[in-house]
């Protein structure tokens, strides 16, 4: 389901400056978190971010939610450069991108009842005009998120909450001011097995009663389909692939992505994988600045591998890889 | 309803805390002589058998029914001096300690949260008042300046406080980086709102146990200015008692004894509360459901 | 001869609530040179049947009743000491983490050579060359034996993790979730590389994980585990392919997959069991989509499906169980 985009971003890099490992050295290196990506965010669509650590998609999340702010390029949300809002604007912005976070245990405030962990987005934005009419869209957001009936969660505290709860309570606090954005960063990764599927549909659901988008990131390609209407495959801060989420799946490009599906674990014992590829980890160096990220690794890399940086360019319809073969 | 309802969830959680202090009984044992203090300081003028101030002829007398810690150079009840001085020392410490908290607090979250270089001139201006010995600045600035008491709690309270700045820098340098923290970000919440609804209180509690200890810290300071006799002769407190008892130690003990002895105790008392606190806190950290 | 036999174990903890009953009436078998799974939730007992096991219990665990034979040996019946020196030197261990906790001021190489020297004695020049061996086997290159653990990446940390659970030429390794916080290529990696080294020594394994795509990769048969108890297990193939219990079925369908169509994933609702007061039947009733008044009231026996493959359910053989499978394929 695909309308406008909401969200443009155009040549977006973030870097950090770190300080060298050694005990005496004092030089600082930088670390290229996001190197120059550009993708579009329809309304609408739940766009997967996948990648592994390191590759930045988190760092993906946090400026889109302006956690951190780009250290070059563009941010357009409905057209408005959100780089650098400040005071009113970046609150009036606040309202409508919010985010869910991995951890349920550290996402609420401990010492925050449930009630008072919705309460205070609606007191900053003041939403509602008397007390009773914010714990009216309290309630109704906590049983719209599947914690029922909402009035016997509502005075507890998150130790009290299971991890699942604890994660529909977050849900519940983001979507009360309607946001038009959600960012949600590995929000089943620390649930159990069981619990993941229901916050999964659950977000399914309010995407399509709300309208809401999302920036998926994970980590896990099998969710990452689940979820997803496109996909973006990040590594070393670079965007390698981009497309429908069911393309990618099927028709994989890029070798990364190819060996990212192949090392997804199957559980069907007669289904043999095809193999990884790429180079193991132990004999690896990182970080090139000439040339793709990925030469190193890359099973097939040839000379211009090493000099040119591959450009993100449209191979199918809507398909877009970043390699030179 | 709603008002009800937190009411009840604070006082359920108040309530665990309380038992949870409760099965430290070194900690027990403190609160009991510091409510012990309390108690004596309020009821002072029922307690006390004679009149502080009073001079007697009867001086330096050893302990007996009629004076129960003896009498001191000048005729002096011992026992009523110290019972009148309880007060005199809790607000000392109270005080002291109570300026020092607040502005270790905000002089500890603020620069911490903000950071860059607002956080490294403060870093070094704790760093600094820390480095200075606390006794002697003190001993110049109470001869120089004016031995009134409440002038001496608040110097002590100025030379107390970055001890608990550095304690809560340090906590809200961890927590700022928690999700909750980003989640009220995110939301939309300002710095201040953050800082002060998220951040400090979360931090709070190895500050609370500090400041308790603190508490134990400025009684003896005070008690070691006055015996030094720095300290406010208008006043009585047990540091005074103790100054017109050095004169004479060695013949009449029960003039330093019992003074060094409540001194002693009570001071040891908020020690063992401040302590308990700490623990007390602690494993509750580790709670998840 | 199995070469691990647990029969009717039952383990629990001591705590401030009351008793947890963790293990409730566990009974498996493991043969030489076979890997089996457990696969479970947290909470569901998994990782304290594993502490049972090997002996590693806290102070306030009990084992109450049943009995634990390695090797033909009762373990539970021999003295502390007797014991502890079967499984210091037969069993192995690789924990949950383990490779966070690698002591950051020793040399990698170094935290094996003590370990060969801890358990046996050994001159140091042996115990190095040992260690080569070692870290050959687990595929990491001698040069990496003097740097230290943050210098290596995750990966590289769990192979020396591995390799130092091989140190005694045990008989049985148990992993706790080995691939857990391991990035997807570099645990698929890692698990190519503990099943060879099972396949190369003959060696006995037990994989505890939540997640039941890595264990159907590596073992040979699984065991599903909830509320304490063992639901049901069989080969690898039998699960997949011939589920007879509501929850391995619910958990099988709970994960996305990689391949085939994209099915709406089934959602549980409810709790996990409270384990310090369990109603007197099956644990998963209260969640189960089959579930009958029976269920709440009587514990499910252990129902033979086929040779080898158990299923506590009283539906095991009934084909409500089958519809339940069906039912989600649509």
């Amino acid at each position: 389901m695909q309308g406008d985009a909401l969200v443009e971003v155009s040549n977006l890099s973030k870097h950090f400056r770190i300080r060298a490992s050694g005990i005496f050295s004092r030089a600082a290196s930088l670390l290229k978190a996001v190197d120059r990506i550009s993708f579009d965010l329809h309304r609408g669509e739940v766009l997967g971010l996948v990648g592994e650590s390191g590759s930045g998609k988190t760092t993906v999340g946090r400026l889109l939610s302006l956690l951190e702010r780009p250290t070059e390029g563009s941010i357009l949300f409905e057209g408005l450069d959100i780089k650098n809002l400040r005071g009113s604007k970046l609150k009036a912005f606040r309202r409508n991108v919010q985010m869910i976070f991995q951890d349920p245990y550290e996402s609420l405030d401990p010492r925050f009842t449930v009630h008072d962990a919705i309460l205070e987005p609606l007191m900053i934005h003041r939403v509602g005009s008397s007390k009773w009419e914010r714990k009216r869209v309290i309630l109704d957001a906590l049983d719209h998120v599947g914690v029922r009936p909402p009035e016997d969660y509502v005075n507890r505290y998150p130790h009290e909450l299971s991890g699942g709860q604890r994660q529909r309570v977050s849900i519940a606090r983001a979507i009360c001011l309607s946001p038009k954005l959600v960012v949600a960063d590995e929000p089943v990764s620390m649930l159990d097995t069981s619990v993941r599927a229901g916050v999964l549909n659950l977000m399914l659901d309010l995407r399509d009663e709300m309208k809401i988008s999302y920036l998926f990131v994970t980590h896990d390609l099998s969710v990452a389909r689940y979820m997803s209407d496109r996909i973006i495959v990040m590594y070393h801060g670079r965007i390698v692939e981009l497309g429908q989420a069911e393309e990618i799946i099927q028709n994989a490009i890029h070798p990364y992505t190819k060996d990212l599906l192949a090392s997804v674990p199957v559980p069907d014992p007669e289904y043999s994988r095809a193999r990884v590829r790429m180079k193991n980890d132990v004999q690896v160096q990182n970080g090139y600045d000439e040339g793709c990220p990925f030469q190193s690794r890359c099973p097939d890399s040839r000379e211009e591998c090493r000099s040119r940086q591959p450009a993100l360019l449209e191979r199918a319809s809507g398909h877009w890889v970043a390699c030179h073969i | 309803m709603s008002d009800r309802g937190r009411l009840k969830a604070w006082i359920a959680r108040s309530g665990i805390l309380w038992r949870e202090y409760g099965k430290d009984k070194m900690a027990l044992f403190g609160l009991i002589i510091v409510i012990t203090a309390l108690a004596v300081a309020l009821a002072a003028p029922v307690i006390a058998p004679h009149n502080p101030w009073d001079y007697s002829a009867d001086a330096l007398a050893p302990p007996s029914l009629e004076n129960l810690f003896g009498t001191d150079s000048l005729g002096r009840d011992v026992f009523s001096r110290l019972v009148w001085g309880t007060g005199v020392s809790l607000t000392f410490g109270a005080v002291a300690a109570g300026l020092s908290g607040l502005l270790g607090i905000v002089l500890g979250a603020v620069p911490a949260y903000y950071g860059g270089r607002i956080d490294d001139l403060f870093s070094r201006i704790f760093e600094f008042v820390l480095i200075i010995p606390m006794i002697f600045l003190l001993i110049l600035v109470m001869a120089l300046f004016s031995s009134n008491i409440y002038f001496m709690m608040v110097v002590v309270g100025l030379t107390m406080w970055p001890w608990i700045a550095r304690i809560m820098r340090a906590q809200v340098l961890s927590l700022k980086s928690k999700a909750f923290v980003e989640a009220s970000l995110v939301s939309g919440a300002g710095g201040l709102r953050i800082l002060f609804r998220h951040i400090i209180p979360n931090g709070l509690y190895p500050v609370v146990a500090n400041i308790t200890l603190q508490i134990a810290f400025a009684i003896l300071t005070e008690a070691g200015l006055s015996f030094l006799g720095v300290g406010d002769p208008n006043q009585i407190s047990w540091g005074q008692v103790l100054y017109w008892g050095q004169l004479n130690i060695r013949t009449a003990w029960w003039n330093a004894f019992f003074p060094g002895l409540a001194i002693v105790v009570l001071a040891l008392g908020f020690t063992l509360v401040g302590d308990g606190i700490s623990n007390t806190l602690n494993p509750r950290l580790r709670e998840r459901a | 001869m199995p070469l691990l036999d647990i029969k009717e174990l039952h383990m629990r903890y001591k705590t401030r609530g009351g008793w947890v009953r963790a293990v409730d009436n566990v009974s498996l078998e493991l043969e030489r040179g076979e890997s089996l799974g457990l696969v479970g939730e947290s909470g569901c007992g998994k990782t304290s049947l594993a502490f049972s096991i090997l002996g590693l219990l806290p102070p306030n665990g009990r084992i109450l009743k049943g009995s634990i034979t390695f090797d033909g040996i009762d373990l539970l019946s021999l003295s502390k000491e007797e014991a502890r020196k079967i499984r210091w030197n037969r069993f192995s261990m690789i924990f949950q983490g383990a490779m966070n906790a690698l002591d950051p001021v020793e040399k990698v190489g170094d935290h094996l050579i003590e370990a060969l020297r801890a358990n046996k004695n050994v001159s140091k020049e042996e115990a190095r060359s040992r260690a080569r061996e070692l870290f050959e086997l687990v595929g990491l290159p001698e040069r990496w034996m003097s740097s230290y653990p943050h210098e290596l990446s995750g990966g590289m940390k769990q192979r020396v993790v591995i390799g130092m659970s091989l140190v005694c030429n045990p008989d049985l390794v148990i992993a706790d979730e080995p691939t857990t916080a391991l990035d997807v290529i570099v645990q698929d990696q890692i698990l190519q590389e503990l099943l060879d080294i099972q396949r190369r020594l003959g060696l006995s394994m037990i994989v505890v994980s939540h997640d039941i795509s890595i264990i159907c990769e590596t073992c040979h048969n699984i065991a599903v585990m909830y509320g304490g108890t063992i639901v049901e297990s069989a080969d690898t193939a039998s699960i997949f392919k011939n589920p007879r219990n509501p929850y391995t079925i619910a958990l099988l369908r709970s994960y996305p997959s990689i391949r085939g169509r994209v099915k709406r994933l089934m959602s549980l609702p409810g709790a996990p069991p409270n384990l310090i007061d369990p109603i007197p039947g099956c644990p998963f009733a209260p969640r189960c989509p089959i579930a009958n008044r029976i269920c709440l009231t009587e514990q499910p026996p252990r129902i033979t499906v086929n040779n080898s493959h158990y299923s506590r359910c009283h539906f095991a053989l009934d084909s409500k169980v089958e519809d339940i499978a069906l039912e989600l394929e649509a």
